[in-house]
């Protein structure tokens, strides 16, 4: 008796799984294969030796320009402001807040090289995302976990936010951002967004 | 020479290469020993090789350290503390850290928000030079920001000293001015001329700019098989609305004219343009 009914809850357990991976409208299973994909391509471009730093990064860059979906994540960030920009604000906005992300990424990966990287867990994560849990191992220091939200769009699999100790980077660059514009206006994050990517990184002389 | 002595010369040739590459490899300073441990992405490493230079005052490896912090590579992260070893590195003639200071100041990163700060630390490393310094300060000059009354022609002083050195984003802003009139008499030719300067560095606003002047010809003879190149560069960087000009245009060339252009556009490569 007790046998049929574990047998009865494994089948509704694994039944709500599969419902919930079909509500949610992004497989979990392909996320998480999109996210080992794109980290072990990210991973390999890291690990280059022939190139430097900056050109490694560069590289990575673009790997995260086609794999994050950017113009989705940039309108969020700006909010209920996105609505009253005016188009070359818009286009503005989304062309320094594409390069602003891509760089802060890629500097925030850039000095990984040869850690072993795996997929923890991949769950659906509201109604139309999932979200792949990744732990990089390194040499010193406590591995690295992350979420990746994933959705599967019309362009394909696109990354939506990545949480880190479970803190939505987007909702942070959101409150961040929204500060701004609140106080100084949308000019004024435009000329920020601005300045921020023109900082000067290390220098070897 | 003898078949022996032959034979044993390749190996004589590798054995010096090699000591040569290890004295080379040797003779790195500690600075250029942290160097190269950045570049590994051991980050530690280069903490222990700078940290004792940057105790001695190397402006440089203060410097390094500052953006080590600023970008959380190899420590936490902490805006606060990189803004600690820009101000040494600043404060021991360091460029580099006192645009970065400039610029954090300006933003309020690490640091209360305080425009004269900004613009004394932007204008120190923009009069030793610093074409991203020069940039900044006529962007602030031409916005008005803080206690800075907005002034478009010494904007466009500035930014014309940063376009002079080569710096495409401050040639491709020279260029709107003159288009515009801003801070600058109006002169299309000009305009033409700086567009085409940022456009050969490869930046996408400038080529799409210079595609418009090569349609319209404004400052420039028209030229469609032009224009359709540099907007076909510029839809490759992603400049807003240059796809769109591109496939306009491409629908009105004949065929020949186009695959000409596609040719040129395959090959194409950048390269620094200084005035």
């Amino acid at each position: 008796m007790k046998f049929h009914k574990f047998v009865v809850l494994l089948i509704v357990f694994i039944s709500l799984g599969t419902m919930a991976a079909r509500a949610s409208g992004t497989s979990p299973q392909e996320a998480s294969k999109f996210i080992n994909t794109l980290a072990n391509h990210a991973l390999k471009v890291l690990s280059a030796e022939k190139l430097t730093l900056e050109e490694r990064e560069a590289e990575v860059r673009v790997l995260l320009a086609e794999n994050f979906d950017l113009p989705r994540i940039g309108r969020f960030v700006l909010g209920k402001s996105w609505r009253s920009a005016s188009n070359e604000q818009k286009s503005e906005y989304q062309r320094l807040f594409g390069q602003y992300v891509t760089q802060v990424y890629a500097k925030r990966l850039g000095g990984y090289s040869g850690e072993s990287f795996k997929v923890v867990k991949s769950d659906p994560y509201g109604k139309k995302d999932a979200l792949v849990v990744t732990e990089i191992s390194r040499p010193s220091g406590p591995p690295l976990k992350a979420g990746w939200r994933v959705r599967n769009g019309s362009s394909g699999l696109k990354i939506l936010d990545v949480m880190v100790e479970g803190v939505s980077m987007a909702a942070t660059q959101r409150s961040e951002f929204q500060a701004v514009v609140n106080n100084q206006g949308l000019g004024r994050l435009l000329e920020m967004l601005q300045f921020k990517v023109d900082k000067y990184s290390a220098r070897g002389a | 020479m003898t078949r022996s002595k032959c034979q044993k010369l390749p190996t004589m040739v590798i054995i010096a290469a090699l000591s040569l590459v290890a004295t080379v490899a040797q003779s790195a300073t500690p600075f250029e020993q942290g160097w190269q441990a950045y570049q590994r992405g051991d980050f530690k490493g280069a903490l222990t090789q700078w940290k004792p230079l940057a105790e001695k005052g190397d402006s440089k490896a203060l410097f390094n350290i500052g953006v080590m912090y600023d970008e959380g590579r190899g420590v936490a992260q902490s805006q606060a503390d990189a803004i600690v070893w820009w101000e040494k590195a600043a404060d021991a003639g360091n460029l580099h850290a006192k645009h970065n200071l400039g610029l954090a100041y300006l933003n309020g990163e690490g640091v209360g928000k305080d425009y004269d700060l900004a613009i004394f630390w932007l204008g120190e490393a923009a009069s030793d030079g610093l074409n991203r310094s020069q940039y900044s300060l006529g962007k602030i000059y031409g916005a008005g920001l803080g206690n800075i009354i907005q002034d478009d022609k010494v904007s466009f002083i500035l930014i014309s000293m940063a376009a002079k050195s080569g710096f495409d984003k401050a040639q491709y802003n020279v260029g709107k001015m003159y288009r515009d009139g801003r801070g600058v008499a109006k002169d299309v030719e000009a305009s033409a001329r700086w567009f085409l300067m940022a456009a050969k560095q490869g930046y996408a606003k400038a080529q799409r700019n210079l595609g418009r002047c090569y349609m319209r010809g404004e400052g420039v003879k028209r030229d469609e098989a032009a224009a359709l190149m540099w907007f076909s560069l510029a839809a490759k960087g992603g400049a807003t609305g240059a796809a769109k000009n591109r496939d306009a245009l491409a629908a009105k060339l004949p065929e020949t004219i186009r695959q000409k252009v596609d040719g040129k556009v395959r090959n194409w490569r950048p390269s620094l343009v200084r005035q």
